[in-house]
């Protein structure tokens, strides 16, 4: 006969793993969903990150924005009185309406006092009108923007940009939500305008306008109108300046917004930098945060498949070590034996991780119109990066391999009479001896318990981190599901508040209807927040510590804060801080913590703030509504739109949240499977030897898994608090990015659920390991002892 | 191929404390010759027979084969002498599961230059027919001759046999030795068998008896009989 070859070798591997049928695929499933996510994920983010990158460049994105107060500051106020004539005007916004070129005026006075305060940029004032949409199927809001001359200038998606009078751009994807086509008639405010394109602006890669949730944008859109229609609209203008970084850093900025510059500029609020702005640099945060976190899932699933399968291939070579030990003595080389498991082992690897690998190239197409949806952002090329096909494939490849050649050859490397007769059996060496140590004072079962822990502190050690990383992950899911439902709607359903009416301007006057109330933007110490001043006796808006006593009280002796605005600012009760608007100081002592997460609010009773700023307990510029007001305001903003469109928002979230519960279950799912199967395949001939001595099929189970089950069980317990610490971190983060607190919480109803859902997970996965227990046999477990 | 030990010697480490499994031996084996290696348990026998087929290293003295050293080669060089030249049969089997008998006595002919089929060295153990079985639908004796076969199959020139019926009973452990006496009588292979029992030293040409790793005995058996003739201990 010819000489053979190792063709009898593959054989035997390829049985091997066709014996093993589900749990490999299992693995491949991993190993495909590792490949998948990760491809998907960095394709479609790689193809954004490229468009928005020369769009950017092509309409001179911002590098920072500077906010700027809507009230005038007492120099303006006096430019506005002495050289336009207008007495009473309050705001910038009003002035707008009044008198756009005194309004001109003031914006080129600040920016040129901006200029000065910080050096080496150049500005641009940006102005924008809110506008609400009275549409069939609701009320829509839409903020019209100014076209820049050249700092975020506007970009047309498809169609033409409006030059003309009557014509309008909108965003593409309101459009498609609504069914609105180029050359259809749009209404605002009772005029017909004719949508010309679909326009988006770099400054608003997501369209937040007010609060950092409400971005979905088939209820809201950006407007582009001709400049003479801009010019003409009869609403306020609110405005911020947008800058561009021409001679300094961003941290030499940074350096220089500091309280001179407060002195200099009184009407200074904010100096935000693109990167830490929702509105224009979410979409950074996204690009880096979206591929780190699907590098970090994609190889902790990776990881995961590599290690159950090199264990897998571990407990094969053990149990083979006698047998190839005669091969070897026979002379067979290490090579014969491992190459064809490596082989294989590689080729279904690669098989899974290509797969994987295709089909994260297809849905990185979805994946990027997904992203769409809510940035608003040019559409981006997704091709073929060999990066991807590196780490999505080449990576894991070469680490499972090099991982497993490391592994047999460090096993199978030693000589045929150590491979065939073991010096002494495993058992005798650890187990035994283990089960009096240190824990005499243990129960028999639990002694055995942590014995078979012991004698596989690999497989054990997999099992834990595999199982608690899959829970954190489905606690973190958890933690943000119905998040977005702890904001706004929970905040506006505990008040009577229906409608919010703004007034054009600061008014004295007293309001037909509904409670008088003064909303303005203030720092308090060196924190942004929304001031809320509240008059005195009213009820539409209650206020409420986490114990639920009124703080009505509170309110009258000072400034009581939500808890959103506590734990952004680290400011808690009995703090005095100092209050600032337009170069005004007011110096107040905090009396009380509101249970209110929906954004950085402050509270205070509008008499002493209207006194303070305006020398008129009278002041007022919203009037809060329990229904639809009579007469006329500028503008109307009515809560319940506000929580549907929120809740529309976190529905689509919380979709995505429990795909991610169900896939961080199915790989405990998966995790607990292969791994209790693998032990009971390890221990077959002790556990088989436990029935020869008269222990039921219970006892042994308990025996075996009862260790692992108690491990999972405590995965879950302490994956409460890790989340916990994982919520205020994430919280403090995006605090310190975006100046908002994200309301991450898990409530114990959540944390019920998760718990019958992770013991259901258990039972299913430890449930083949368990009849294999119950079947099993003391015939075979002697020939598999012999062999 | 002859085998010649000089001054062999081979100690291990046993709880910090030296023991020597061989002392001084000194062992010619002609090429042809069938001997048995008798001892108690502990003698040092099955030690012998796995420096002498390169299976483990000795700390002191010569082994040759057929004239060429193997004390002092490397593992690669012994693999591929044992490759070449030996072959190997144990008390357990140690069959692979996952493969039919046929497929078992394949591994054994790797790398082998002029190797029989898998069914011809079946057919020398009288399993021809159970080929395409598995090893757990054999009995223990078959499945000893699968490992016999799995031995054969690249025509070894020395076969070296380690208690290998030690797991048998005794009307199956007799087949074995039958066949292994009827390989050395069809083939001339040299046989080295190791064995605790006494009664099996009778089918040999030659009986080597080993104690506290010594030998102690040395004799031509010149009243060799059948393994039939042979009453088991």
């Amino acid at each position: 006969m010819r000489s053979t070859g190792i063709r009898i070798h593959f054989l035997h591997a390829w049985r091997f793993m066709k014996k093993r049928w589900l749990s490999f695929l299992l693995l491949g499933v991993l190993l495909f969903a590792s490949g998948f996510v990760y491809t998907t994920m960095a394709e479609s983010i790689a193809a954004i990150r490229d468009a928005s990158e020369a769009y950017f460049e092509e309409t001179n994105q911002e590098d920072f924005s500077i906010e700027v107060s809507d009230r005038l500051t007492a120099s303006e106020k006096e430019h506005v009185r002495d050289v336009c004539g207008l007495q009473t005007t309050e705001t910038l916004s009003a002035l707008s309406s009044a008198d756009s070129s005194c309004h001109e005026d003031i914006l080129s006075s600040r920016k040129e006092t901006l200029i000065q305060v910080f050096t080496g940029v150049s500005l641009e004032a940006r102005l924008f009108m809110d506008i609400p949409l009275f549409r069939d199927d609701g009320n829509h809001r839409m903020r019209i923007l100014n076209d820049a001359d050249s700092i975020n200038k506007s970009h047309i998606e498809e169609g033409n940009k409006p030059l003309s009078s009557g014509e309008i751009a909108i965003l593409g994807n309101y459009a498609r939500a609504n069914d609105i086509a180029l050359e259809d008639e749009f209404v605002v405010q009772g005029e017909t305008f004719i949508v010309t394109g679909f326009v988006l602006f770099p400054d608003y890669n997501l369209p937040v306008f007010d609060h950092p949730f409400l971005f979905d944008s088939t209820k809201q859109t950006l407007a582009l109108m001709s400049d003479e229609d801009f010019a003409m609209f009869d609403a306020p203008k609110r405005a911020y300046f947008a800058g561009v970084l021409e001679e300094v850093s961003a941290s030499e900025l940074e350096g220089m917004f500091d309280q001179a510059a407060f002195l200099t500029a009184p009407f200074l609020e904010n100096l935000t930098l693109t990167e830490n702005n929702m509105r224009s640099g979410a979409i950074y945060a996204e690009i880096e945060g979206g591929h780190a976190f699907a590098l970090i899932v994609a190889a902790f699933i990776a990881l995961l498949g590599l290690l159950i399968i090199v264990l897998s291939l571990l407990k094969t070579l053990r149990a083979n070590s006698r047998p190839f030990g005669v091969l070897k003595a026979l002379g067979v080389p290490d090579n014969a034996l491992i190459f064809p498991f490596l082989a294989l082992i590689g080729i279904f690897a690669l098989l899974f991780l290509l797969l994987g690998f295709l089909a994260g190239q297809f849905a990185a197409h979805p994946m990027q119109d997904i992203f769409r949806d809510f940035y608003l952002l040019p559409e981006g090329k997704i091709r073929f990066r060999v990066v991807t096909l590196v780490i999505a494939l080449a990576l894991p490849l070469t680490l499972l391999l090099g991982l497993s050649f490391v592994v047999m050859k460090r096993l199978l490397g030693k000589r045929p009479v150590a491979l065939i007769h073991p010096a002494l059996t495993e058992w005798a060496k650890g187990g035994l001896k283990r089960f009096r140590i240190g824990s005499w004072r243990l129960s028999f079962l639990v002694r055995m318990q942590i014995a078979f822990i012991k004698r596989r502190p690999g497989k054990f050690a997999v099992f834990v981190v595999g199982l608690f990383g899959a829970l954190f992950a489905g606690f973190f899911s958890f933690g943000m599901h119905d998040m977005l439902e702890r904001t706004l709607p929970e905040y506006y359903g505990g008040t009577g508040i229906e409608v919010k009416a703004y007034t054009e301007d600061i008014t004295f006057d007293e309001p037909a209807e509904g409670e008088k109330v003064l909303e303005l933007s203030v720092r308090v110490n060196e924190t942004n927040a929304s001031l809320v001043a509240l008059s005195e006796g009213q009820t539409l808006h209650p206020l409420k510590d986490s114990r639920g006593r009124d703080l009505t009280g509170s309110l009258a002796e000072g400034l009581v804060i939500s808890r959103g605005f506590s734990d952004l600012s680290g400011l808690r009760e009995g703090d005095t801080v100092e209050v600032t608007l337009a170069g005004d100081n007011l110096e107040m002592e905090i009396t009380g913590v509101a249970d209110i997460y929906a954004g950085s609010h402050v509270f205070a009773t509008r008499e002493v703030v209207a006194e303070w700023l305006f020398t008129d307990p009278s002041a007022y510029n919203v009037v809060y509504l329990s229904e639809s007001p009579e007469v006329d305001y500028a503008l109307l903003v009515f809560t319940d739109d506000i929580v549907e469109q929120l809740r529309d928002t976190h529905e689509i979230f919380n979709v995505f949240f429990r795909v991610l519960v169900a896939s961080a279950l199915f790989i405990a799912l998966v995790v607990v499977y292969l791994l209790t199967v693998m032990l009971v395949e390890d221990h077959y001939y002790p556990l088989a030897m436990f029935k020869v001595l008269g222990y039921d099929n219970s006892i042994i189970r308990k025996i075996l898994l009862g260790g692992y089950v108690k491990a999972a069980l405590l995965c879950f317990v302490v994956g409460i608090p890790v989340a916990l610490l994982a919520f205020a971190f994430t919280r403090r983060w995006m605090a310190e990015m975006y100046e908002f607190m994200v309301p991450l919480a898990i409530t114990p109803v959540q944390v019920l659920i998760y718990f019958a859902l992770f013991l259901a997970t258990l039972f299913l996965g430890t449930m083949s390991a368990k009849r294999k227990i119950d079947k099993m046999s003391l015939k075979d477990a002697l020939a598999i002892y012999q062999e | 191929m002859d085998i010649s030990l000089k001054n062999v010697e081979k100690t291990f480490m046993q709880t910090k404390v030296e023991v020597a499994a061989l002392r001084g031996v000194d062992l010619e084996i002609p090429s042809g010759e069938f001997v048995v290696v008798l001892g108690p348990s502990g003698s040092g026998k099955s030690t012998l027979l796995n420096v002498m087929g390169g299976l483990d290293s000795v700390s002191a003295g010569e082994i040759s084969i057929g004239g060429k050293d193997i004390a002092s080669r490397s593992e690669k060089g012994l693999l591929a002498f044992r490759r070449d030249n030996l072959g190997f049969i144990f008390q357990q089997y140690y069959l692979l599961s996952t493969l039919t008998v046929a497929e078992n006595v394949e591994t054994g002919a790797y790398g082998a230059k002029d190797a029989h089929s898998p069914l011809e060295a079946l057919r020398m153990v009288l399993l021809e027919e159970h080929a395409d079985k598995y090893p757990f639908e054999l009995s223990g004796g078959e499945q000893q001759r699968v490992a016999i076969a799995r031995a054969l199959v690249k025509k070894p020139k020395i076969l070296f046999c380690d208690e290998p019926t030690g797991s048998l009973d005794e009307k199956t452990g007799k087949e074995v030795l039958k066949l292994l006496a009827n390989i050395h009588a069809d083939l001339r292979t040299t046989i080295v068998l190791v064995t605790h029992n006494k009664a099996i030293a009778s089918i040999a040409d030659r009986v080597v008896t080993l104690t506290s790793g010594e030998i102690v005995a040395d004799h031509q058996n010149d009243k060799r009989v059948s393994p039939d003739e042979i009453h088991w201990h």
